[in-house]
């Protein structure tokens, strides 16, 4: 048998698939540095959340076959496209923990923050948008950008507190002036200075280095290799530290976009839809330019109030009050916002492959995560809300897989979210929803 | 302090020579000479990390990372410890983990209290300070006195860092992370020394000798009374060992190194990986798993530590601790609305002892059905210290599975047609006559009296002994030779990380004669191998380098006694 | 070979255990169950023939406000922000004096409220009549005949709400899934409210011809189980407060409990119904394979107590929820047919049925309210019941 690296680290057992301890092999050595050291160079990995209120039907949009090669269902086809690197989560649920659900509210912030709310508006723990933003987005311009396609900017899902609501930005026209205004500063012209924080980090680990040949000489030879293969860890972190020490190359894909017009905001679903498309044009631009790497999308707000244009009947009241059509299992009414909602999305994904970057797209280095606030909106099911993983986060996270939850906790897809993001965490959540199981299939 | 390099092979002969002498000699209260082992170079486990980090800085600093998950070896993750190392993905973690956790050490929350003096200017340089803090806390770290040299090149960090920055503060921080992803922290690593008492062997040297004992009974590194005492040679003799031996048994913290063993022998690190079908088993949740480790755990410290309670009589309790949800699966009343309450099986009741808890039956099953195979493998391996082989290759299970089969309605049923295949036969006849003694419990832990309707026969056999169900199970495991001697030997190679070695057998064997003449209590086993000479022999392996004779790992303290 | 030990045994032995230091409750030998309900629904039917006319749908805005006299401009302005107080003020303030006609339901005499045309309901019959005709307890009414074919069914609660758009589920979910019925029950299984019932004296499991059955409001929430049910064998506390208690005699035959009638209240949810106030209520529940509860409760209810829960919200019910408060208001009035009022006859109750079913859980009665206060500071709080 040819013993890979992963084969090493991923097991299966029972009904799921579980870590494996890793034991220390002298093969690893090579493949392992070559690995990291590639990496170094690789392009920035972007992170970014989208959200829609009101959730999707059951039975519409759950794949009969687990795991990849998936049918796609009834109400994600638009994404069809995007297969091999669309992740579906279905069956994980969100717990109260007695605290009462929050209509349109308790599930989205389940699965943002690992904690059911108190109440509207009172969260125990920020965003993890927000843990990914602090972990990848420090040294850009910006930190993260929300934007929302329904005209509010308080329909923003990021959240510090329950106090710190980073604002969404509803306008096309003044996303434009904020990113490519009189701050923006071209990326590929701009002088280059190292961060002297990250010289004092270099330098400092020197002081480990040091120690090698005094430690090595102290144990026997298994050991030694053990230690000796610490301090290749410590080597592969101090070129990670050079890598950042070094002007960057240029941002091949960094371009200005034109100025687009003012636009009419509002809940109108072609406005959503149009205003949307600019705001996602807008944001590939400040992407590929570097000037942030987190970014959160709102298209639809929590308990949705798209509507068609001269009607006052939104989204959510449809899902309330429409009966089921039992020849199609579906609201027909709702289900028209369902599908603008999933082409919405498509116009996202495609919007960011459509940027050519290094050996792929945008989309290839980011991770999109797009979910609702609720299952089935009709009665604010906090079982099975759709949660999908689109992009390949720069090849640090497997895709193109449907993972069925079995009632495990929402924040399982969190907890794995953002560590193939890189934020140092083993377990998150709280309560019953705390956990340490990172979906293993998805994991690199 | 001899260098050894320069004896070459020589000192291997030595080292027989020395072995036939003590043993021909014996030693009275000290049972059989031991061989020794070599030194262990053991990865500090999460657990150990957390709790080191909130000894030195308190339990306000936040530990957010991940760690590589252990490996077990022998039984025992204390073994696979001693194996692994630190690659380039880990080493990341850890360096983000350092830097986090300096950070909030030095911020302005904290400074006044953990950093123990104040520079004289924020923006400069405190050579003073800085060596003060970080010696100390470096002490605290490597679990030795710093030497002379790596003060000095931890204060040359914090000043180039507070130079390059203009902030004392950030010079601490960077010089704090690094002491903090230093292998001399990551790593427990020994060091040996020759050994006063008998020479030409070795014996680990006094800090060594410290460490072995904290992470034994306390499961973290040495305080600062242990280091003290490492300092003044009072962990050179049993007797003054015993005085700090019996220190840390009287602590509370005691029941944390036992937590720490019994989680390590148990396999309780698999707990939070058990998945079950939701369909069968609705009761099992992630939260249920994690109560179910802490239900065991509590019975375990409170029947060893509180009640100094016979280690045998875990297989028969009727003692135990609920949680509301863990009520739910036995079917029983609880008051308590959270937390834990102890609870009392009245007499018959099948419930006695630990492999009658969900810890034990619900780990040992598969998702969707009990399994006797899985339960009787565990108490063989993991209670009794007896290796099972893994089945072969090209085994036809599905009349195993098939539990829809009408034919085979009981899991006796099934695996009894399962065994007249010839390949199988020779190991399920010693698993599966254990486990079919579990049988009442379903694969969640919850009674039962019948599976598909039909009655459950819960006869059992475990080699000459037959009996019936779990009491019979519990009975007969209480009288095993076998389990108690299993516990001496887990315990001891998770006390020294390593599976005893040839010239250790005879020592070990002592060991569990003495374990039943002190009525097999664990605290009293845990005294008699952390104070013995034994625990702390060394042998040195052929190709060793100069173990003993390092300057950089060897503590200034140490010069006096070479 | 006969298992060693008998699991029913067992649990008594448990129970004796549990209950030292604690009152022990009934000492015969006869068995007490406890039970929580983990569902709880209007029982609404969804037959065919039920809403000849359609359901209820949306008020037409435009319509109420161009005969409010608003010009066609000012109609559109509205309806560019048909979220805001403008629109709300002149939606609700149709009454003819502009009164807000959901505060005040009788100033816009409205009999436009569609009902339900079907002749089958579940429910029981309340009034003990064939037909229907008033009773010093009842008003006159028609009767339904049940799903299971039991004759002179009253369920007036289901003729006002059958054609209601957000009430009316499914033919193929047995009218289960509509928004409006659904609501309390996923509140309940997440653990909002809790209801326990207790069944104490059963002799024989099957048939036992004297019990008594507790219902009451439970002071814990349920607990959810890995499979999005109710956790069974929980042990539950019983609320303390009175206001929420009550038994009942009851009788077990052939594996199905009945109860007499019986008056109580229970807590409900703040969007629909904050309080459940039932008159004459009885238990009709059949012991299930695995030890659960399932059947029906059915009773009167406060119908004005329904329909304040529900016009509370005044605007998000005409607009989110096709309702229409003047003419559900018109239609209770109608369709009311218990407790008439001594004065003016109308009546002041309404006949209802509930789907109902239960998990067997360990049932702690709270502190004895009357009696030695110094006895009860010696002893724990509680006592325990058994399942």
């Amino acid at each position: 048998m040819r013993f890979t690296r992963r084969t090493a680290l991923r097991g299966v057992l029972g009904g799921g698939a579980v870590s494996v301890a890793l034991p220390f092999l002298d093969c690893f050595l090579n493949d392992n540095g070559t690995a990291i050291a590639a990496t170094g160079a690789q392009l920035p990995v972007r992170f970014g959340t989208w959200f829609w209120g009101c959730g999707l039907t059951p039975g519409r949009w759950i794949p009969n076959k687990t795991g990849t090669g998936y049918d796609m269902p009834t109400e994600l086809k638009p994404l069809e496209a995007f297969r091999d690197r669309l992740t579906i989560c279905s069956g994980f649920k969100a717990n109260t923990d007695g605290k009462g659900a929050v209509p349109h509210y308790t599930g989205s912030m389940s699965i943002l923050t690992g904690s059911a709310p108190k109440g509207q508006g009172l969260v125990d723990f920020p965003t993890f948008d927000t843990t990914i933003a602090d972990t990848i987005g420090t040294a850009t311009r910006f930190r993260s950008l929300e934007l929302t396609a329904t005209g509010n900017p308080r329909d923003s899902n990021s959240l510090r507190s329950s106090a710190v609501i980073n604002a969404a930005e509803p306008s096309p026209a003044a996303f434009y002036a904020r990113l490519f205004g009189a701050d923006f500063k071209d990326p590929n012209a701009a002088n280059f200075t190292p961060d002297p924080k990250v010289m004092v980090r270099k330098s400092a680990l020197s002081a480990i280095k040091e120690q090698r040949d005094a430690l090595l000489a102290e144990v026997g030879t298994t050991d030694r290799a053990r230690l000796d293969q610490y301090f290749t860890s410590i080597r592969q972190l101090e070129q990670q530290l050079e890598i950042q020490l070094e002007k960057p190359a240029p941002l091949e894909a960094c371009s200005v976009p034109s100025q687009p017009a003012v636009t009419k905001t509002g809940t109108q679903i072609d406005d959503a839809i149009a205003n949307h498309k600019l705001l996602a044009e807008l944001l590939a631009h400040a992407l590929a330019c570097n000037q942030t790497k987190v970014f959160n999308m709102v298209f639809a707000d929590a308990g949705s109030s798209l509507r068609k244009a001269g009607s006052t009947v939104t989204h959510h009241q449809l899902t309330h009050e429409e009966p089921i059509d039992e020849k199609t299992g579906c609201q027909p009414e709702a289900t028209f916002f369902v599908e603008r909602i999933v082409e919405a999305l498509q116009t996202m994904l495609v919007t960011l492959d459509g940027v050519k970057e290094g050996d792929g797209t945008l989309l290839d280095h980011s991770l999109v995560f797009a979910h609702s606030e609720c299952s089935f909106a009709k009665i604010h099911s906090l079982e099975t809300i759709p949660m999908l993983i689109a992009g390949r986060a720069g090849g640090k996270i497997k895709t193109g897989i449907h993972i069925a939850g079995n009632g495990d906790p929402v924040t399982r897809v969190g907890l794995t979210v953002q560590q193939a993001m890189g934020v140092p965490m083993n377990e998150w959540g709280a309560g019953s929803m705390q956990t340490s199981k990172s979906i293993s299939e998805l994991m690199v | 302090m001899r260098v050894y390099r320069a004896l070459g092979g020589v000192w291997l002969r030595l080292a027989c020579c020395g072995l036939v002498i003590l043993s021909l000699v014996g030693c009275g209260d000290s049972g059989p000479a031991s061989s020794g082992a070599p030194t262990t170079v053991r990865r500090l486990t999460q657990e150990q990390y957390a709790t080191i980090v909130a000894d030195i800085f308190g339990s306000d600093i936040t530990i957010k990372g991940r760690f590589d998950p252990d490996v077990r070896e022998e039984g025992l993750l204390a073994i696979g410890t001693s194996h692994v190392s630190i690659t380039p993905a880990s080493l990341e973690q850890y360096d983000s983990l350092a830097r986090s956790i300096a950070a909030q050490v030095v911020d302005e929350k904290h400074r006044d209290l953990l950093v123990g003096c104040r520079p004289a200017s924020k923006a400069a340089p405190d050579d003073v300070c800085a060596r003060q803090f970080l010696s100390e806390v470096g002490r605290q770290l490597y679990r030795r006195p710093l030497t002379d040299s790596e003060i000095a090149t931890q204060v040359k960090v914090a000043d180039d860092a507070t130079r390059a920055i203009g902030d004392f503060y950030y010079g601490l921080e960077t010089s704090l992370a690094i002491l903090l992803e230093s292998p001399r922290f990551l790593f427990r690593e020994e060091i040996a020394e020759s050994d006063p008492d008998n020479s030409g062997g070795f014996r680990l040297n006094a800090y060594s000798r410290a460490s072995r004992l904290s992470f034994f009974l306390w499961n973290t590194a040495p305080d600062d009374a242990l280091l003290a005492a490492a300092e003044n040679g009072d962990l050179d003799s049993e007797r003054g060992r015993a005085r700090q031996v019996d220190r840390m048994l009287a602590s509370p913290r005691l029941k944390a190194g036992v937590r720490a063993f019994f989680t390590d022998m148990l396999g309780f690190d698999t707990l939070g990986g058990l998945a079950k079908d939701p369909q069968i088993y609705p009761k099992f949740t992630a939260t249920l798993a994690g109560e179910a480790q802490e239900q065991t755990l509590r019975t375990i410290t409170d029947h060893l530590v509180t009640r100094k309670g016979d280690y045998r009589d875990l297989f028969t309790t009727r003692r135990t601790f609920l949680s509301p949800l863990l009520a739910s699966i036995y079917q029983v009343p609880i008051q308590a609305r959270k937390g834990w309450e102890a609870h009392e099986y009245p007499d018959g009741d099948p419930h006695t002892g630990i492999v009658t808890e969900v810890s034990f039956l619900a780990l040992h099953s598969h998702p969707g059905r009990s399994s006797s195979t899985l339960r009787g493998k565990a108490v063989r391996e993991i209670l009794l210290c007896q290796a099972v082989p893994t089945p072969p290759a090209n085994v036809n299970f599905s009349i195993v599975q098939d539990t829809k089969n009408t034919n085979y309605r009981t899991a006796r049923d099934r695996l009894t047609a399962h065994r007249t295949q010839p390949t199988c036969a020779g190991c399920h006849k010693i698993i599966d006559p254990i486990g079919l003694s579990l049988e009442n419990f379903d694969g969640l832990g919850a009674l039962r009296q019948q599976e598909n309707g039909a009655p459950i026969d819960d006869s059992g056999q475990l080699d000459a002994m037959q009996f019936s169900g779990a009491v019979g199970l519990g009975k007969t495991l209480h009288d095993s030779p076998a389990a108690t001697a299993c516990l001496v030997n887990r315990i001891y190679g998770y006390a020294s990380g390593h599976l005893p070695a040839k010239g250790e057998v005879e020592w070990i064997k002592y060991l569990q004669d003495r374990f039943a003449a002190d009525g097999y209590r664990v605290p009293d086993l845990m005294r008699r191998i952390a104070i013995s000479d034994a625990f702390y022999k060394i042998t040195i392996p052929p190709n060793s380098p100069t173990q003993a004779n390092s300057g950089a790992g060897k503590a200034p303290s140490m010069e006096r006694k070479s | 070979m006969q298992p060693i030990f008998n699991l029913d045994r067992i649990r008594c032995l448990t129970l004796a255990v549990s209950a030292v230091g604690i009152f022990a409750t009934a000492a015969s030998a006869a068995e007490t169950r406890g039970f929580a309900i983990s569902w709880f629904q209007p029982a609404y039917y969804a037959g065919d023939d039920d809403c000849p006319a359609g359901v209820s749908q949306e008020i037409d805005w435009k319509e109420v406000f161009a005969k409010e006299g608003k010009t066609p401009a000012e109609i559109q302005a509205l309806f560019e922000h048909p979220l805001s107080p403008d629109f709300q003020k002149a939606a609700l303030g149709r009454g003819p004096h502009g009164e807000n006609v959901c505060a005040d339901p009788a100033s816009l005499p409205d009999s436009s409220w569609k009902t339900v045309q079907g002749k089958q309901a579940y429910g029981a019959n309340l009034d003990g009549t064939q037909d229907g005709t008033a009773t010093p307890n009842s008003c006159t009414h028609q009767k339904f005949t049940g799903i299971d074919g039991t004759p002179a069914v009253d369920n007036q609660l289901y003729r006002v709400m059958g054609c209601s758009k957000i009430h009316r589920g499914s033919k193929a979910k047995d009218g289960h899934d509509a928004f409006g019925i659904e609501y309390l029950n996923e509140r309940m299984r997440e653990g909002l409210v809790t209801y326990l019932i207790e069944i104490t004296g059963i002799d024989d499991i099957r048939n036992s011809n004297n019990v008594q059955v507790g219902i009451y409001q439970g002071a814990d929430p349920l607990v959810q189980d890995g499979a999005g049910g109710v956790q069974a064998d929980s042990t539950m506390r019983i609320a303390a407060d009175t206001r929420w208690q009550a038994t009942v005699r009851g009788r077990i035959k052939d594996g199905v409990l009945t109860t007499d009638p019986v008056d109580f209240n229970l807590r409900g949810e703040a969007v629909w119904l904050p309080e459940f106030h039932f008159k004459r209520a009885q238990l009709r529940l059949e012991f299930q394979p695995d030890g659960s509860l399932k059947g029906h409760l059915s009773g009167y209810q406060d119908w004005a107590s329904i329909y304040w829960g529900m016009a509370k919200t005044g605007f998000l019910l005409e607009k989110f929820s096709a309702g229409n408060c003047p003419a559900m208001y018109n239609a209770f009035q109608r369709m009311a047919d218990g407790d008439p009022d001594a004065k003016t006859g109308q009546c002041t109750t309404i006949s209802s049925a509930y789907g109902v079913e239960a998990v067997p859980a360990f049932l702690i009665h709270p502190a004895e309210t009357k009696g030695n206060k110094t006895a009860q500071a010696a002893e724990p709080a509680n006592t325990v019941a058994a399942r």
